[in-house]
């Protein structure tokens, strides 16, 4: 049975069956679902790469905007009249974007459902859409780009996570590890004394695999639920990070000396 | 037409935030820019001296580090200070700005020093607000550092 025809069968069938559809669905990976062009604006729903559902069965989403309807197919789209729905004022990053809630994410997929909700949610899809979809497009496609640049970074996501458990890193805290403190001034300084390419590289691999043994820090601690670890190793993880910028800065006034 | 306001409002703090980080150096006041440029008291005291304080804080939202040395005399006033910041310009402006009004003070005077006077002298805007507190931690952190150096002194020679 081809897309066109099911989506045809479906229009007809009961809310019911329209429900066991859409489950049925979840099963099916989303790759095979956004290959696919839909006939009319009607059938767009096939277009939606499958994990969408999940977020919209968290929610229990306001009646649509343009028709009234209570039925979502996604947090995104109405069941009824397919039109894009008002964005929700707070999403979770890794349900906006169908991934699971870990510091281990993996990139691939990440990338991969990101590409999949803009090619749905991108305002080039909805030009020719009324005023309201497009700006609720121009909303949903650029908060979907945060999400995606918060949870690429493993600084930005382990933040994140940590913000979503209600914990911050505080400014105020200034008391840190005076060891560390120390290690972390004189990187600075040996950083700043470096005046070759070669040095540059050395001190680079060196912080490289820093910040990777702290990011495997992380990630043990909030497998295991430390938010106290996890947030002192993500502190650890900003100085190297800033350490980091600070490589690239020196590499730039190097070259062009 | 409810919902043009959210995105309004949405345009308008992410344009204010492009454009403030396009052009840090405009938001800044010409005093932090004259300390930045011009950094009074840069450098190194030797940490093992006895009338050697030497504090050394961090803010690890920003990932900056900052060293305050004070140097005392016999009679408790300080007669140098050094400081050696990585950091933003309102944190090396604020510990340049530390090291010069400690310099003269007893040390009773130097604690009594606040985060606010920094920020008010140098006119730094609220977000900045934590790189004034930064420099007051260092020299609560060198004056202690000082004040165990003599105790322990005190202590070997009865």
């Amino acid at each position: 049975m081809s897309l066109a025809s099911a989506s045809r069968l479906l229009r007809r069938a009961s809310s019911s069956s329209f429900c066991s559809m859409i489950r049925a669905q979840k099963c099916v990976p989303s790759t095979d679902f956004i290959h696919c062009r839909p006939e009319t604006k009607e059938q767009n729903f096939l277009t939606i790469p499958s994990h969408f559902y999940s977020v919209a069965s968290s929610n229990s989403a306001p009646s649509c905007w343009k028709c009234g309807g209570k039925e979502r197919k996604s947090s995104f789209f109405c069941n009824e009249c397919s039109a894009l729905q008002k964005p929700e004022s707070n999403y979770n990053y890794f349900q906006l974007l169908g991934v699971i809630q870990t510091f281990n994410i993996d990139a691939h997929e990440l990338s991969k459902k990101f590409r999949d909700l803009q090619t749905v949610l991108h305002p080039d899809k909805f030009s020719n859409a009324s005023e309201d979809e497009q700006s609720f497009s121009a909303e949903l496609s650029s908060l979907v780009n945060k999400a995606f640049k918060t949870l690429l970074d493993p600084l930005e996501r382990g933040l994140y996570l940590l913000s979503l458990v209600g914990d911050k890193v505080d400014e105020k805290n200034t008391s840190f590890d005076k060891i560390f403190l120390l290690e972390i001034m004189e990187l600075n300084e040996e950083l700043e004394a470096i005046s070759t390419t070669s040095e540059l590289k050395e001190f680079q691999s060196r912080n490289k695999s820093t910040l990777n043994s702290i990011c495997r820090k992380v990630s043990v601690a909030f497998d295991e639920g430390n938010y106290t670890s996890a947030k002192a190793a993500l502190m650890e993880m900003k100085y190297y990070t800033t350490l980091e910028g600070k490589i690239k800065e020196k590499e730039i006034s190097i070259e062009t000396v | 037409m409810a919902w043009v306001s959210p995105l309004a409002r949405i345009g308008a703090s992410t344009l204010l935030k492009a454009r403030s980080q396009s052009l840090p150096a405009a938001l800044y006041h010409e005093k932090v820019i004259d300390h930045y440029e011009n950094p009074r008291n840069v450098g190194t005291l030797d940490k093992k001296k006895s009338s050697v304080g030497t504090g050394l804080v961090g803010a690890p939202a920003c990932g900056d580090v900052m060293k305050l040395q004070v140097e005392v005399d016999e009679n408790g006033k300080i007669v140098d200070a050094k400081f050696k910041t990585f950091g933003c310009g309102s944190a090396i402006a604020s510990s340049s700005l530390a090291t010069e009004w400690v310099k003269g003070k007893t040390v009773d005077e130097a604690l009594k020093l606040k985060n606010t006077d920094i920020a008010k002298e140098l006119c730094l805007p609220p977000v900045k607000l934590h790189c004034s507190m930064l420099a007051e931690d260092a020299i609560k952190a060198a004056l202690a550092d000082y004040r165990i150096k003599q105790e322990s002194l005190k202590n070997q020679s009865p």
